[in-house]
């Protein structure tokens, strides 16, 4: 037997992974020939006991009791269903009814605590006493996942058997000691009520490592633990000696007294494990004889590039699903020149731009490039417009980058608003409320007071708040003008009695009747990418992402107007491909935007919606007659005429938008056609084209499409190098940092065989 | 007589997860860089264990947690749950296991090293090596976590071995 040391059976031989015996003898022996072979089989040896040493040294999680007696606990559909598996996950229906009971005896709960830190001299046993009822309840009730009442017993057995509470119940406790231990009691109960909030998303009682009030105030009122992931430490005891002896933060006070949820039985899972990103078929070449027509919505969503950005600044390759190349492209400022004249003139809502060039990744493959550029409406002849900020106030938002952020940014727009415009603030945290009501705009004392008086705190119940803003916004509603809801959270959007089928669906009627939604995510947190995406196509709106202040600025500077206004709606492209010059061709990305060739002109088909100075690009690439292509094509047809190949230049498209103006019904239709002869040179096309092509070539790669031909990061980092143009905001030259991030994070050897991650088949 | 079948589960369960849940933690973990995250994939996998008739899951149990968790975790990844910036993660890391600048140093030594390394290769790579090496299965219960074929297995881990090797070499010079 002949056997290289670059064969991956000598390493399977080397870890004793050779089931086969005649095979493993046939190594065998080839080994003992070989100087070489057991050079190589030592080799491996030493790297997997090397190996093995490494990863025994990392740090195991430790995990508490607590933790594992919940891993522990079966859910109560197993006791129903018996025989019969219900595979979904998690088992929501079985859940509703353990949550309610839950949420009944939580009121109990809190009043009964309230005694006891208010008692002369509480003792433990009274406090043991009295949980006893849940307890009972709980094994009763075989408690699902998430359960609140499991948090809170388990909260109340830590609580029990740390310190404080034992200082109590000795005779010696000093009153100070009291007064500490209750403030901890109290700070329990913010927390209690913060698990029951976040139910489904929060399933871990909350720990504050430091005793540092602010670290504390800032776990207490996100709800976000702090300091789990400690390997190695049991974090629960920890908890309830910070809370002990952190000062009482006055925030605290203000979230138990004021921000209480007013039914929290109402938060009812609706988002857990519901939603996904929808996976993305890359969509393959299509020959015109098959389908002559391609149809889609546009889109000027830009948070898919914010969301890729994030992936790779932590290090991560970001999943192939979350990769919409459209979102990618659009991110962009282009130059492609906008109309002229004005809309109260006639004008067009947008200039349309067709540029072909060579495909970078292909040469003999061709890319259309077709761009809308909305009007750049001039500030003083924008419509009134009737905002409705709705801002998450949740402690989660209470971080430097998330709601000073915001009001820095609406402190921008409402300084450039006027008489004509009304601004009404809706905060939703524990309980909503209108934190100022609808003004007009030149009342800017008013509107910066309410402002400066915006505090975080308390949870989040975003599906009352988003109500009560729309209830506002009908109110009112300025006919022909701007009615706009804003949504500002940072996505832990609980969404409290309404599932999100139902915000969708407030969404959707709102905007059937005038009223649009902006969705801005901020921050971290439990950032909610699926959700937030949905609502904002369904209430017709813009929907970006804001990581860092660079890109509040671009959101609120650059694209304002674009995203608070629309010159036109229900945008729809639909291109005829001509089989006399096109062989085949693929749309890249707007892959969840597909039209049927029928809707075009069904006028009651929705689409997306286009703002002043948007640009919406599509790309084709297109395999030309006179190239061969695998695409999966049709015999000659029959009745169809029969089709000659044209070696001549000739019509290569026609290109066709609807769009109907904001408050119209009946749409208007632009045609374009496309000629072959207008093909240009890569290096010689605008900067803008080859710019937007080499960012669907960067999402491609990042998708591992199989149609970028091998293009390395490399090329497409100094193809981007070299589009750069004036780079207003510094946008391009900061995706070139992003080409090299990918290039470094991603396989040496390109010869690996691709392992697509995340096929979920549980 | 239900009672006692459901004792039995009890304690066939709470011994699954005194034997596997650290494992299955930190694996989720190396997925989610996010450990809080890593204990509610979890508690998932074992809320889905409970939903499995044990004759689907006796005699390789292992396989069939780690596959479940493998899955999960991905899912929660890809959806970008619970994700947070790399300064906020390095952050909480330097706060949390990094254990003061001189132990660092003393720590800098081959095992510490050989981690880097690993970090560094492809992640289809890094995950066959950590479930060889660090969980000890065996090429057909990595292929059975990984849902790749056992060939496939095979050639992840000898290439990332060859890469590992040529790079201690590497360091060495």
């Amino acid at each position: 037997m002949k056997l290289l040391p670059e064969d991956p059976r000598l390493t399977a031989y080397a870890l004793g992974e050779i089931e086969d015996q005649q095979e493993r003898s046939a190594i065998e022996s080839a080994v003992a020939q070989s100087t070489e072979l057991q050079q190589a089989v030592a080799a491996i040896r030493d790297m997997s006991e090397l190996l093995t040493k490494g990863f025994a040294a990392e740090p195991i999680p430790e995990l508490s009791e607590f933790e594992k007696a919940r891993m522990g606990q079966p859910t109560a559909t197993r006791e129903r269903s018996g025989g019969s598996r219900i595979l979904s996950w998690p088992v929501l229906s079985s859940m509703a009814a353990v949550l309610i009971i839950a949420f009944v005896v939580l009121p109990q709960r809190s009043a009964l605590k309230e005694d006891f830190a208010y008692q002369a001299e509480p003792r433990k046993e009274d406090f043991a006493d009295q949980k006893l009822p849940i307890e009972s309840l709980i094994s009763k009730f075989q408690i699902a996942e998430g359960n609140p009442a499991l948090d809170v017993e388990i909260a109340a057995k830590m609580l029990i058997e740390s310190s404080p509470f034992q200082s109590i119940a000795r005779p010696d406790v000093k009153p100070n000691e009291f007064v500490e231990s209750a403030r901890s009691v109290t700070a329990l109960r913010v927390a209690e009520k913060q698990m029951a909030s976040r139910v489904l998303m929060r399933k871990r009682v909350i720990i504050a490592k430091e005793a540092d009030s602010d670290v504390l105030l800032e776990s207490l009122e996100s709800g976000i633990s702090m300091d789990y992931s400690a390997p190695g430490k049991p974090a629960p005891p920890k908890m309830v000696k910070a809370y002990a002896s952190a000062p009482a933060p006055p925030a605290m006070m203000l979230a138990d007294n004021g921000m209480r949820a007013p039914n929290q039985a109402r938060e009812l899972p609706a988002t857990f494990n519901t939603e996904k990103y929808a996976p993305i078929e890359e969509s393959g070449f299509r020959s015109p004889l098959v389908a002559a027509l391609s149809t889609f919505s546009i889109d000027v969503d830009t948070a898919s590039y914010a969301n890729v950005r994030r992936f790779l600044n932590q290090g991560q390759l970001p999943p192939a699903d979350a990769l919409r190349i459209e979102e990618m492209i659009n991110y962009f400022p282009y130059a492609d020149a906008a109309p002229t004249k004005s809309l109260d003139e006639g004008g067009a809502p947008f200039a349309v731009h067709m540029a072909q060039t060579i495909a970078p990744w292909n040469k003999s493959h061709h890319l259309l490039r077709v761009a809308l550029k909305g009007y750049e409406m001039p500030w003083d002849e924008r419509p009134s417009s009737n905002l409705v900020f709705l801002l998450d106030v949740s402690g989660s938002m209470n971080n430097a980058n998330k709601l000073p952020l915001v009001k820095e940014a609406m402190d921008l727009l409402v300084r450039r608003l006027d008489g004509r415009d009304r601004v009404a603030v809706v905060v939703y945290a524990g309980a909503s409320g209108l934190a100022l009501p609808s003004t007009t705009a030149n009342n800017y004392d008013t509107i910066q007071h309410a402002m400066d008086n915006l505090k975080a705190g308390g949870s989040t119940n975003g599906g009352e708040g988003i109500q009560l803003a729309y209830k506002v916004a009908r109110e009112h509603f300025i006919d022909g003008g701007n009615n706009r809801v804003i949504l500002c959270t940072d996505g832990d959007f609980n969404i409290g009695q309404t599932n999100s089928g139902d915000l969708t669906d407030i969404a959707e009627a709102a905007a059937d009747k005038g009223i649009s939604l902006t969705i801005l995510g901020f921050g971290m947190g439990n950032y909610k990418d699926d959700l937030l995406e949905a609502l904002s196509n369904k209430g017709k709106g813009s929907y970006a992402y804001v990581d860092s202040s660079a890109e509040a600025r671009k959101v609120f500077l650059e694209d304002l107007t674009g995203n608070l206004f629309k010159i036109a709606k229900d945008v729809k492209i639909q291109v005829e491909f001509n089989p006399a010059q096109v062989n085949s061709y693929r749309l890249i990305g707007y892959e969840n935007r597909r039209l049927k060739a029928e809707d075009f002109n069904n006028d009651k088909k929705k689409a997306g919606d286009i703002g002043p100075g948007h640009t919406v690009v599509a790309l084709y690439e297109i395999i030309p007659a006179t190239v061969d292509s695998d695409a999966p094509s049709v015999d000659a047809l029959r009745y169809q005429g029969s089709v000659e190949l044209e070696s001549a230049p000739g019509e290569v498209a026609t290109v066709k938008l609807r769009y109907k103006q904001p408050d119209a019904d009946v749409s208007q239709l632009i045609t374009r056609t496309v000629n072959s002869d207008e093909l240009v040179r890569f290096d010689a096309t605008h900067e803008d084209v080859r710019f937007s092509a080499i960012v669907a070539a960067f999402g491609m790669r990042l998708a591992g499409s199989e149609h970028l031909n091998g293009l390395s990061y490399d090329a497409i980092e100094s193809i981007a190098a070299s589009s750069l143009g004036i780079d207003p905001g510094g946008h391009r030259s900061e995706f070139v940092g992003l080409v090299r991030r990918a290039r470094e994070l991603s396989p040496a050897d390109t010869t690996m065989p691709v392992q697509s991650h995340g096929t979920s088949q549980e | 007589m239900k009672d006692e079948r459901r004792s039995f589960e009890s304690n066939w369960m709470r011994s699954i997860v005194d034997a596997h849940a650290a494992d299955l933690t930190r694996y989720a973990a190396s997925i989610l860089y996010d450990a809080d995250g890593a204990k509610d994939v979890v508690q998932d996998v074992f809320l889905r264990l409970w939903q499995e008739p044990r004759a689907n899951v006796e005699g390789h149990v292992l396989p069939w947690l780690f596959r479940v968790c493998r899955n999960r975790a991905l899912d929660v990844r890809r959806k970008g749950g619970r994700m947070k910036r790399l300064d906020e993660a390095s952050a909480e890391r330097a706060a949390t296991d990094a254990p003061g600048p001189e132990t660092v140093t003393e720590q800098q030594d081959s095992h510490a090293q050989i981690l880097q390394m690993m970090q560094a290769l492809p992640e289809n790579q890094q995950e066959v090596v950590r479930l060889k090496f660090q969980n000890g299965m065996s090429y057909k219960e990595i292929a059975s976590v990984t849902e790749l074929t056992v060939t496939n297995v095979g050639f992840l881990l000898h290439t990332a071995i060859n890469t590992l090797r040529a790079r201690v070499v590497a360091s060495g010079e």
